[in-house]
């Protein structure tokens, strides 16, 4: 077991390397950001202090061991454009990022969970058949327009929810719909075949012969074997959003870990770039350890291998 | 990655509901296998047909501005007329004439790209698979640090280097999906190998590549073939919300993406400019998720009984 953990430090160790080494690479290959940040008029003297400033004029592999050597020490370098340290601009924008990704998410499974339960053991009635027709349109809708129409409907026309910014909870209605609709469907469906699959087997029908309640049946017995690639599914979403989503953040306006790096991207602003993809790494690999240990908890057998 | 838990669960749980839960003959069930692929498929097909054919079935020149006749409504709203059945945009272009060129690109993106992800990420997948060992580790770690590198850095990187184009786009796209195909051939070969054909082809005398190309990787690629059925759909909106971001493929380029963008100005009063891009994203995403299901119900054996 302690070698199984070693090894798996060890890789998670390899990925944030991995990813901090091709951020920092690939960022410097988009361009030169005095370029954005001096006015073209500007001499090469100017240039030149600003490179030196900015810790630019050294070479390339300095740069590097000086990024890493302040990453491993919690010092991420001061953004290029805000003047300020990269990690409190990532930060911030982390609560506005997280809580929208959580609302989105906690949404999305508290109706797709018991829907695709409820298609899975009403098979074939109405009942399914709608949720099936709704979540295949679900996953087919691109989010981003159904951002834009759930603004025409409500905000625009009706003037019923604000359209863009961050505070109030009316301000999360429209961005957790459209970000809660795909992910909604997917989970519905998954679910719902996962369940399929188990509803079929043995010990169902044991369980039911025991006389035990459908509810523990379908809870117990039913959900708990189909749960290992529902659970999946749900943490890569989470995943996914909690690094930020990029186009809703933008049609919301919403203050966002996605709208931060993209703009930091167009300012060439690599410090807080790098903070922000250093900290998508992290919350990627953190994901999927504590996915890894979910399985372990639910399914006796991977723990016994 | 939430392609990957769908074509997993395609695979392993498929949607036995529809087929194989069923009591109906089996002629019932291959006149709905027979179905369930024709209408998306001639739906894909006519849109094919549109996008090769634009020229000859739209008609204006999607580029021409006429500034008299701009924002026109579509015909059967107050104020809009035949002579523009979609209404206008605010440049006076066609917005029917457009929507039917932006089949284009959207078609070839999504295409395009998922044949350059599926050849890499088949490749990588079998090497890892067969070979096992230190192949494998430093493949799945490849995987993961791709994972976790968001896509909108690399796509802003290789569109700031080579300019934005469909062809750009087609290589960000590209490049940046092989993961998820990695993922499941590597799952499959791993079975395949410990096969009595493979141990037979072994005694034989064939050579690796023989074995793996000959005999693993013809039975793992219809595990390759469902992803790619997913990633098609998933490509497809995400060239249309990279365009919406305006890191597409350029000003010169007509795709649904960008004339949903420029139609963000306008949904306060001409909510109509945003509806006819999106309805079209959605129908050929709809399509093809349902060609995916259908795929998916063909290809796995479980469900061939």
């Amino acid at each position: 077991m302690a070698g199984f953990l070693a090894r798996r430090l060890f890789d998670l160790l390899i990925t944030v390397l991995g990813v901090s080494t091709l951020t920092f690479a690939v960022l410097r290959m988009t361009g030169d950001p005095v370029d954005f940040m001096l006015p073209p008029e500007a001499t090469q003297q100017m240039v030149a202090e600003m490179r030196h400033q900015l810790g630019l004029d050294v070479p390339l592999p300095v740069q590097y061991v000086r990024f890493l050597v302040g990453a491993a020490r919690g010092d991420l370098g001061e953004s290029f454009h805000y003047r300020e340290p990269a990690l409190r601009l990532v930060a911030s924008a982390i609560g506005p990022t997280l809580s929208l990704a959580a609302v989105s998410i906690g949404a999305a499974v508290a109706i797709a969970v018991p829907l695709g339960i409820v298609a899975a053991v009403y098979r074939n009635t109405m009942v399914d058949k709608a949720a099936m027709v709704l979540t295949v349109f679900g996953q087919s809708v691109p989010f981003f327009w159904l951002g834009i129409i759930l603004v025409i409907a409500f905000a625009v026309n009706r003037n019923w929810l604000p359209t863009s910014g961050y505070g109030s909870p009316a301000h999360f209605v429209l961005p957790t719909i459209t970000l809660a609709a795909f992910a909604l469907a997917r989970i519905a469906r998954l679910t719902r075949s996962g369940m399929l699959d188990v509803l079929g087997q043995d010990y169902m029908r044991t369980a039911r012969a025991k006389g035990l309640r459908e509810a523990v049946i379908i809870g117990r017995h039913g959900l708990r074997n189909a749960a290992i690639p529902i659970l999946t599914m749900i943490g890569l979403h989470f995943g996914v959003l909690m690094g930020g989503a990029v186009v809703t953040e933008t049609i919301f306006a919403w203050p966002g870990l996605g709208r931060l790096i993209i703009t930091s991207i167009y300012l060439r602003d690599y410090p807080v770039v790098q903070a922000g993809v250093l900290y998508m790494a992290l919350v990627f690999v953190v994901i999927n350890s504590a996915l890894d240990m979910s399985y372990w908890l639910i399914d006796p057998t991977i723990r016994r291998e | 990655m939430s392609v990957l838990v769908e074509a997993n669960s395609r695979l392993k749980t498929g949607l036995p509901g529809s087929l194989a839960g069923t009591r109906g003959s089996a002629h019932w069930r291959r006149a709905r296998l027979h179905w369930g692929g024709i209408s998306p498929a001639s739906v894909l097909l006519l849109v094919i047909l549109a996008a090769v054919l634009a020229p000859l079935i739209s008609p204006y020149d999607p580029f021409a501005q006429d500034i008299a006749t701009r924002l026109k409504p579509p015909a059967w709203e107050a104020g809009g007329s035949w002579t523009h059945p979609l209404g206008t945009d605010q440049l006076g272009r066609d917005t029917y004439s457009r929507v039917v060129f932006g089949a284009r690109v959207s078609l070839l993106v999504g295409f395009a790209s998922v044949a350059i992800s599926g050849v890499m990420g088949t490749l990588l997948g079998l090497l890892a698979g067969f070979f096992s060992g230190r192949v494998d580790r430093i493949v799945m770690r490849l995987v993961d640090i791709q994972l976790a590198f968001p896509r909108i850095l690399l796509a802003v990187t290789i569109i700031a280097m080579l300019g934005p184009s469909v062809r750009n786009l087609v290589i960000v796209l590209g490049i940046s999906a092989w993961m998820d195909y990695a993922r499941i051939v590597r799952a499959q070969v791993l079975s395949l190998r410990e096969k009595e054909y493979v141990l037979a082809a072994r005694c034989v005398g064939l050579s690796d590549s023989g074995i793996m190309f000959r005999h693993i990787l013809p039975n793992a690629l219809s595990s390759a073939i469902i992803v790619a059925s997913v990633s098609v759909a998933s490509n497809i909106i995400i060239e249309s919300s990279l365009s919406f971001l305006g890191l597409g493929v350029g000003a010169n380029a007509i795709t649904w993406g960008t004339m949903l963008a420029d139609a963000r100005n306008y949904i306060e009063v001409q909510s109509w400019l945003a509806t006819f891009p999106g309805l079209a994203i959605m129908l050929v995403v709809l399509a093809v998720n349902l060609l995916g299901d259908w795929l998916r119900d063909i290809l796995d054996p479980r469900l061939r009984r």
